[in-house]
């Protein structure tokens, strides 16, 4: 291959300007003259890095590196590759070259990529002063090289897109997680059975406070019974005594008006007259008679005086109670749950101000610039608990529903008075008129018949009105006897009192204090079922909620374009919209426990990537120099001594010494290093090398294989071991650099033998010999006519090259 | 720039020895404390294959015909 290369260069840095395709070639110049340089241009047009774990060599040739157009023609497979190389773009980090442009390739004038290159161009440089583990510290660096450039150029970005989709899908799991759902259907299941069993408490203690209250009710009757009944017995004989007495004298003058009229020989008209109208009198009293006592009746169980006044402003002042009453019991009834919420909603408010979220808005109002922060409301809420409890025991709930029932009750009851003062009233206004009638009738017969009838009549009248007004208070006293009990007997009541206090096991003598205490524990029980319920409707809300989620889960994995990965991966997951709720949840654990497993798994893989990089750039950097710190080095670029770094120590060791082991296991090298000895092994973690000879064992660390002899037989020994070909590449340039250094003239002699015969035997590698300038510029001949070729090169490029000759 | 195909070969082939190496050292110090977890060989040269298709590397390596 012939190689062209214009470089523009500041300060020191030189490179040459040619290698001619000249198999196997020699190339002889001056120090400085850019031999190696050029060699090492050439491994970095191939994306190599011959700089590796040698930072500041690297950082001066890209800063005296202009630019650089590198030619190489007579290639197989291809006629030419050009660079124009753009060292201001390459990475001021040599660990990180080749992962930017390293600029223009051409191959056969079309534009290229590094890939191209190495499938068709390999550089070997192999340095003859290199020692054994210079060469393994290399390869090591390359290695590491290798993992570090794919990770950063796809690892890591792939990678990241791996996570990603199964982060979506675990994200979409995780939202019905079978564990969750689980715990949330026991928790829905306990918080129904404690709200059965809150029920129960309360309904019993209800019983129980009806019946103490009932009994209560009764022991006040009692006591009003026993109390009031013996002197309104006593009145109500007296009232009816004097009925009786009244009722005499009407019969006495009922028996004088029928005398006069048969004395008087009344005519067949007046007399028919007078008896219809004394009949009508009569039944118009019997009635007025019965009426008066259901007003009596029915005043009395309405706790009023039978007057229409009264009615009036009785009835006026209980609607107004009852509209009260009214309008109380919804604050009064709902007043436990009110507080449930209201305590459910402090505790999340806590925990806010716990998580220092005091001043957070939660209500921005769009009135005011100010909002409601959690610990206003959390203040506002404790206010509200504190006026329902003031204001809504729930006892009072009880008590307030019976109000209002007993409010109606007599406001019914006053209504009947009221209904029942107009039929008294007119039944007044016709017993009046009949009476009257009556009088008239009489008073218009002859003579002093007329008069004396009048005056009976009247008299009459008057009896009958003091009879009726008598009669009228002994309803009254006689309805409010039976109301005394509520219509029972003292012997009644005390049975049912004595029942009910057994029934509820109480002392008949502590029914009022065991009532007060029962309302106290129905209070707290209401309270507590109103939480109870609460919870047990929060419960099923989260429950109802996970359950959506587990259906917008399954329709999620079953449809989503997004996840048709997972349905092909997974076939189950297409069906999962139609399992059951349980087949659902233990597929979606079985998913995402596989996800989580493998996203763990594609984790580790791309550390350990990573790891056994730095392990092995870590280990080229102890090998390199045992003495050297690099750790600064490592933190320079990132890098750590974890744990992940620290496990892949050994098994780099272990690749490295088997390497070694390989390299050396070879005819050429053990008789190059080890005078044919044989069971060649390397220990990784000292890095030494054992092997037998002649039945005795030898040993000796790595770093020890360096003398000019053994440096002769290992450069020979590299060269022989390039024929296996491993790179299968259509072109190869094999340098040898610093040729001959510790060679002496029979040997480079020998070894010239050797190449030469090799590049007849391996015609498509360009071996390429290097070495120092024997001639002193002072000893070339100026006349340019006279000089040789050979100094006329020197003379003008300061090398030359020619074919290596035997 | 991106890879090219050699260096991620050549990346495959590095971690494949070194987990070998690994193994080696594993049975050798079956004492020690139990290695970091091994990489997956196959997700690796799946991530690290020609034409990067995340789904259906995905697929593959979630699938229960996954090559392990």
């Amino acid at each position: 291959m012939h190689i062209e290369i214009k470089a523009d260069c500041r300060r020191g840095l030189r490179i040459i300007e040619e290698i001619p395709d000249l198999k196997p070639g020699k190339l002889e110049g001056y120090n400085g003259i850019g031999k190696t340089s050029a060699i090492r241009l050439l491994q970095l047009c191939t994306g190599e890095q011959p700089f590796r774990g040698k930072g500041a060599a690297w950082r001066s040739f890209r800063d005296q590196l202009i630019e650089a157009k590198v030619r190489i023609s007579d290639l197989r497979d291809a006629d030419d590759i050009e660079w124009t190389l753009r060292p201001a773009e390459w990475p001021e980090d040599e660990s990180q070259y080749p992962a930017s442009s390293l600029g223009e390739i051409r191959i056969d004038g079309r534009i290229g990529t590094v890939a191209d290159v190495q499938s068709l161009l390999k550089i070997h440089h192999l340095n003859t002063t290199e020692t054994p583990v210079g060469i393994l510290t290399g390869q090591v660096y390359s290695a590491s090289s290798a993992l570090e450039t794919w990770y950063r150029a796809e690892g890591e970005i792939r990678g990241i897109a791996i996570d990603n989709m199964l982060s979506k899908a675990l994200k979409l799991l995780a939202t019905s997680s079978p564990a969750k759902i689980r715990l949330a259907r026991e928790v829905s299941g306990e918080a129904k059975v404690a709200l059965a069993a809150a029920a129960e408490r309360v309904e019993n203690v209800r019983t129980r406070v009806q019946s103490l209250s009932e009994a209560v009710e009764i022991a006040d009757q009692l006591d009003t019974v026993r109390g009031s009944s013996p002197q309104m017995e006593h009145k109500l004989q007296e009232l009816e005594a004097t009925l009786s007495e009244l009722d005499g004298r009407r019969e006495t003058l009922d028996r004088e008006i029928e005398a006069s009229q048969i004395e008087k020989h009344l005519g067949e008209q007046a007399e028919e007259d007078l008896i219809r109208l004394e009949r009508l009198v009569s039944r118009y009293d019997g009635a007025l008679r019965r009426r008066i006592q259901e007003l009596e009746h029915a005043a009395a169980a309405a706790k009023v005086s039978p007057r229409a006044d009264d009615v009036a402003v009785a009835i006026g002042m209980l609607e107004r109670e009852l509209s009260e009453l009214i309008n109380a019991q919804p604050i009064v009834s709902k007043g436990p749950q009110t507080l449930a919420v209201l305590d459910d909603l402090m505790r999340r408010l806590d925990d806010a101000i716990s998580a220092g979220l005091s001043d957070q808005i939660l209500i921005e109002e769009a009135s005011s610039s100010q909002g409601w922060s959690v610990e206003v409301l959390r203040e506002a809420f404790r206010i509200q608990m504190q006026r329902i409890s003031e204001h809504a025991q729930t006892s009072d709930a009880e008590e307030l529903a019976r109000n209002i029932a007993a409010a109606r009750s007599r406001l019914d009851a006053l209504a009947r008075v009221e209904s029942l003062l107009e039929t008294v009233s007119r039944d007044e206004s016709r017993l009046r008129n009949a009476e009257s009638r009556l009088i008239e009738t009489a008073t218009n017969l002859p003579g002093s018949v007329g008069r004396r009838l009048n005056e009976l009549l009247r008299h009459r009248n008057d009896l009958d009105n003091e009879g009726r007004q008598l009669q009228s208070q002994i309803d009254r006293l006689r309805a409010e006897i039976d109301l005394l009990g509520g219509g029972r007997t003292e012997e009644v009541l005390a049975a049912e009192f004595d029942r009910l206090c057994r029934e509820v096991n109480v002392d008949p003598t502590r029914v009022r204090s065991a009532l007060e205490r029962e309302r106290n524990i129905l209070n707290s029980l209401t309270v507590d079922h109103a939480m109870v319920q609460a919870n047990e409707a929060s419960a099923a809300h989260d429950l109802q909620d996970m359950l959506d989620a587990v259906a917008k889960t399954a329709s999620g994995i079953s449809t989503s374009e997004d996840l048709a990965w997972l349905r092909r991966a997974f076939p189950q997951a297409a069906r999962l919209a139609e399992l059951s709720l349980d087949e659902q949840l233990a597929t979606i654990q079985s998913l995402e426990a596989r996800l989580t497993d493998k996203r763990q798994t594609a984790s580790e893989t791309l550390q350990a990537v990573r790891s056994i990089g730095v392990a092995l750039e870590q280990l080229a950097n102890g090998l390199r120099d045992a003495n050297s710190s690099d750790r600064g080095e490592r933190r320079r670029r990132g890098l750590s001594d974890s744990i992940e770094t620290q496990v892949w120590d050994l098994p780099v060791r272990n690749w490295i010494a088997g390497q070694a082991r390989q390299w050396f296991d070879d005819e050429t090298m053990r008789q190059a290093l080890f005078d044919g000895g044989n069971d060649i092994t390397v220990d990784p973690q000292e890095l030494t090398v054992s092997w037998k000879l002649n039945g005795e064992d030898f040993k000796r660390p790595l770093a020890l294989f360096s003398s000019g002899e053994q440096a002769f037989a290992f450069t020979r020994a590299r060269v022989a071991q390039l024929d296996r070909d491993a790179d299968q590449v259509p072109n190869r340039l094999i340098a040898l650099d610093e040729f001959g250094a510790f060679l002496d003239a029979e040997r480079l002699s020998g070894l010239s033998d050797y190449l030469v015969k090799r590049q007849e035997r391996i015609p498509n590698d360009h071996v390429l010999v290097i070495l120092p300038c024997g001639v002193r510029p002072r000893d070339i001949v100026a006349n340019e006519e006279k000089q040789t070729p050979r100094d006329a090169q020197l003379s003008r490029r300061g090398y030359f090259a020619e074919r290596l000759q035997t | 720039m991106g890879i090219d195909r050699h260096s991620a070969q050549r990346m495959l082939d590095i971690v494949r020895e070194v987990c070998a190496s690994a193994a080696v050292a594993d049975s050798e110090h079956a004492a020690l404390p139990q290695m970091q977890p091994r990489p997956d060989l196959n997700f690796l040269e799946d991530i690290s294959g020609n034409d990067f298709d995340v789904s259906a590397v995905l697929e593959r390596f979630i699938s229960d015909a996954h090559r392990d």
